[in-house]
């Protein structure tokens, strides 16, 4: 059965040619140009994956409102803003606000493609999960769930965004081993730049150490990027 | 000219003012002197006239006749002996209140001087000898020799006593103390009414005599004599003709007393310059009670004194009068005009010749010169120079201040934009509402447009960057479509072109809108306290392993470099600087990187050299400005954001940058503080 992705972006040529590129790769396209429309039929019947732009027709922040829309009705349903906006206060908000992805819409389509598949692939991952135990990671103190994205340090909560999720969970596969800004980006399927992944590592730092002042498990490698403390292994 | 020193200029011309106001009261000084000249020589004539009537029938004292002048005392002398009561005792002057024979001046050699004064009933006589000690009389042998002095009276000869003539006394000295004296005559009698005493002094005898007052016009004379009644030679006055006796004429001073005006003093020379009246009647204006008068009045006084004291400096030099209290010879006599008295006091003097060869001098005290024609033109003069120092202090003050905003305006301009021609802030509100008020304002305006306007500039790039994305990205999906719709091999190669060509204008995109990112998030970057040289040795490090194409050393210390700010960027900077080096030098080309503390100690300096070509001169500065690529070499799509960004963040942490040419390559210098 083909998957159904919904795309809402009210520039047509844009719409025409990604709904062209994702049909052939064999996926089932509903494209809306604003938000209305594209709400009455997405609150009726939820697609397998929804592609939104950021501003809609007269709605500058309608991309926005709608994604919160959807995560009203939905958890899981992976969401990608597509935008030709590249702040990093647009980005930061789009993601805060449950989006899966962040993409510009200068990256190219073969690129597009990639994450869709790849998020598809994760939510199908995460429906099997559901079903079998967990996959689980544990670094000393650190215990990382893969399948429900919790994380713990020394049995307490630690609450992460998706990205950062994806981040700690790069680093902390091989501890010791330096991962680059790109590498850490590529992990969290997102395109950032060198500064929103520093303010990234930042918030996760802040995070643990809300839960244990002395926590050093994430150590800067100047330069080359960061490292998952070896001792915390 | 600044206009600071054109205002100077127009303040100080405003100093005319008080000049030309100094040139009227002066020339109003010179035609007030004027005018009281005339008056007074007037009024000397008068008084001429009037002393010429009064001395009618009084013979006048030539200068070769002898004289004796007559002091007047006001209360009578005690004849011990001692001249500690004599008028001018105290003031130790010997010359003038003694009289002496001319020519009998001589030191060691026996003289005799006196003095002669009169409280209008007896008459007094002191009289020293010197370089001589008296023979004392022995009343046991009275025809010892020994001195003696002789007195001659001559009374005039319209006295009632005429018939007595000449009379004579004689006077013996047993002892030094009391004396009476003998009338001349060859009986020896003693005359009561003559007495006196003398006393030793050093180098001499002085003996004081006091006698009846002699009727006006008298003759007396004195000598010295031995026991053979021979005078002495140098111990006596002239004795043919006897010295006449001039005292004060009281009449005539009286007379003349009614006629004086306030501040002026009147003497009456006899020809031989014997003062033989002398009046003055004193200001009648005392000086003002300092409790008693108003600030205002005060503030007139001092400005009165200051007029005067203008005044006194630019009037001619004035002549010494003559202060002998006895005797001015009438050649001796300053000319009419302005004449300073002993103790500083100005007079204007003016003389006129009486009848009998006398001269009448009269003098106008000119300390109130200002006030002779009326306190009203002094008060005047006064509040003038008042209103006028004022008025030249508030203009200046008026020019500083005018000149003081003008150049804080002009700070506050310049303030407002930077070196780099940035706007950087905006002009306080203008408070005042005057044209200087309105140009602030105008400025204030012009520079919140060209702030605007500068805003719009500055996200012109990320706004042209927002704006193509979306065009660029239709090309971009139409070309991936169109490669999957067979095309022929002439197409695949157009097509290949449209999709390189797309996948820079996206790079020059993404470049074009990092350095407005990479501004919006210093604002929101954290600052840490870290070590600098373990930062920048540790990515050295990591530059050295990622790139083995080149020789990239590191120079420094290690640790030991403790600073503030935020260590990510301080590495976003060297990863733009290394990158920048890396593009210019050639394979296995050195790069440089060396950190030293400066050598003010309160500035890292970071510096990285790499081989390769130089930088054109003129384009040392504008290296750091966007959209700048000098060097050749240079690869595709390299904008010189870059070094932008090194820029931005260097000056985020209060610091600087500056590029120059070395040897064999080029020099990135960087200055931190290590308080950022």
């Amino acid at each position: 059965m083909k998957k159904h992705i919904v795309l809402v972006e009210d520039e047509p040529a844009i719409r025409d040619n990604y709904r062209v590129a994702l049909e052939r790769r064999g996926y089932r396209v509903s494209s809306y140009g604003d938000r209305p429309s594209g709400w009455q039929v997405l609150r009726q019947e939820l697609p397998d994956l929804a592609i939104i732009d950021v501003g809609l027709g007269d709605e500058p922040e309608g991309g926005f409102s709608l994604c919160q829309e959807l995560r009203g009705l939905s958890q899981t349903l992976p969401i990608i803003f597509l935008t030709a906006r590249d702040s990093d206060i647009d980005s930061v908000h789009g993601l805060r606000l449950g989006a899966d992805d962040y993409v510009t819409k200068d990256m190219s389509m073969e690129h597009l493609l990639a994450r869709v598949t790849a998020l598809l692939r994760r939510a199908d991952a995460w429906a099997e999960a559901l079903q079998k135990s967990d996959e689980r990671l544990q670094r000393g103190r650190l215990a990382l769930n893969v399948d429900r994205m919790t994380v713990d340090w020394d049995s307490q909560p630690i609450d992460l965004t998706v990205t950062e999720f994806w981040m700690l969970h790069s680093l902390v596969q091989h501890p010791g081993h330096v991962r680059s800004r790109e590498q850490l980006m590529d992990a969290a399927n997102t395109v950032l730049d060198d500064n929103t992944v520093t303010s990234h590592i930042k918030r996760i730092r802040k995070k643990f150490i809300q839960a244990d002042p002395k926590f050093d498990g994430i150590q800067t490698a100047y330069g080359m990027g960061y490292r998952w403390n070896a001792h915390e292994a | 000219m600044s206009l600071k020193r054109q205002l100077l200029v127009t303040s100080l011309l405003m100093l005319l003012i008080p000049w030309a106001g100094l040139q009227f009261v002066l020339e109003l000084d010179q035609a007030l002197r004027d005018q009281a000249r005339d008056q007074l020589q007037l009024q000397a004539g008068r008084l001429a006239n009037l002393a010429g009537d009064t001395l009618i029938g009084q013979a006048p004292v030539t200068a070769d006749q002898p004289a004796i002048y007559v002091a007047r005392v006001e209360r009578p002398l005690n004849p011990d002996g001692y001249a500690d009561d004599w008028p001018g005792y105290e003031d130790d002057e010997p010359d003038p209140p003694w009289q002496a024979t001319p020519g009998a001046t001589e030191p060691s050699t026996p003289g005799v001087r006196w003095q002669a004064a009169s409280d209008g009933r007896a008459l007094y006589l002191l009289i020293r000898i010197s370089h001589r000690q008296p023979q004392l009389f022995d009343p046991g042998t009275p025809n010892a020799p020994h001195d003696r002095l002789r007195l001659w009276l001559q009374e005039p000869a319209n006295t009632l006593d005429a018939a007595t003539g000449r009379r004579s006394w004689l006077i013996r000295f047993s002892a030094p103390g009391k004396f009476r004296a003998l009338t001349g005559r060859k009986d020896d009698t003693t005359d009561y009414f003559v007495s006196g005493s003398w006393q030793p002094v050093p180098n001499g005898w002085q003996l004081e005599i006091q006698l009846p007052r002699p009727a006006a016009g008298s003759e007396l004379g004195f000598a010295v004599v031995d026991s053979r009644d021979t005078p002495i030679p140098g111990l006596s006055t002239s004795l043919t003709p006897l010295p006449t006796l001039i005292a004060h004429n009281s009449t005539l001073e009286r007379a003349i007393a009614g006629y004086l005006n306030p501040g002026q003093r009147v003497r009456v020379l006899e020809p031989g310059g014997w003062i033989s009246a002398r009046q003055q009647r004193p200001a009648e204006q005392s000086p003002p009670e300092f409790e008693q008068l108003s600030p205002l009045q005060i503030l007139e006084q001092i400005s009165l004194n200051a007029l005067r004291a203008l005044i006194r400096r630019f009037q001619p030099e004035p002549a010494q009068t003559m202060d002998a209290p006895h005797r001015i010879a009438p050649s001796h006599l300053p000319p009419d005009g302005l004449t300073q008295s002993r103790d500083g006091r100005l007079w204007l003097q003016a003389s006129a010749n009486v009848f009998g060869g006398r001269t009448l001098v009269l003098e106008q005290s000119l300390d109130h010169l200002l006030t002779l024609s009326g306190s009203a033109l002094g008060s005047v003069l006064a509040r003038s120079l008042l209103i006028i120092t004022g008025l030249t202090l508030v203009l200046l003050g008026y020019a500083s201040w005018l000149s003081w905003r003008i150049s804080r305006l002009q700070k506050a301009v310049s303030a407002c934009v930077d070196p780099d021609g940035r706007i950087t802030g905006t002009l306080p509100p203008a408070t005042a509402t005057d044209e200087l008020g309105q140009l602030q304002q105008q400025f204030g305006q012009m520079v919140e447009r060209l702030q605007g306007y500068t805003d719009y500039l500055e996200s012109f790039s990320r706004r042209l960057s927002h704006e193509l994305k979306t065009p660029v990205a239709i090309v971009r999906t139409s070309v991936d479509n169109l490669e999957h719709t067979e095309p022929t091999e002439d197409q695949r190669a157009y097509l290949s072109r449209i999709s390189q060509a797309t996948g820079r204008l996206s790079h020059i995109l993404q470049s074009m809108s990092e350095a407005s990112r990479l501004e919006q998030s210093l604002d929101r970057a954290e600052h840490e306290a870290f070590d600098l040289a373990q930062v920048v040795s540790e990515t050295v490090q990591a530059y050295q392993s990622l790139d083995t194409s080149h020789r990239i050393n590191y120079q420094g210390p290690f640790t030991g470099c403790p600073m503030r700010g935020s260590p990510e960027l301080l590495v976003q900077m060297l990863d733009k600087l290394v990158d920048n080096a890396r593009d210019f030098t050639p394979e296995q080309g050195r790069i440089e990187v060396r950190l030293k503390t400066a050598e003010n100690r309160k500035d890292y300096e970071l510096c990285v050299f790499n081989e390769g070509s130089s930088l054109p001169e003129q384009f040392a500065d504008d290296i750091f400005s966007p959209f700048v690529s000098v060097r050749s070499g240079s690869q595709e799509g390299h904008l010189g954001q870059g070094l932008l960004i090194v820029r931005l963040i260097a000056e985020h942490h209060r610091g600087s940058v500056e590029a120059e040419n070395r040897e064999g390559g080029v020099l990135f210098r960087m200055h931190l503080p290590a308080q950022a």
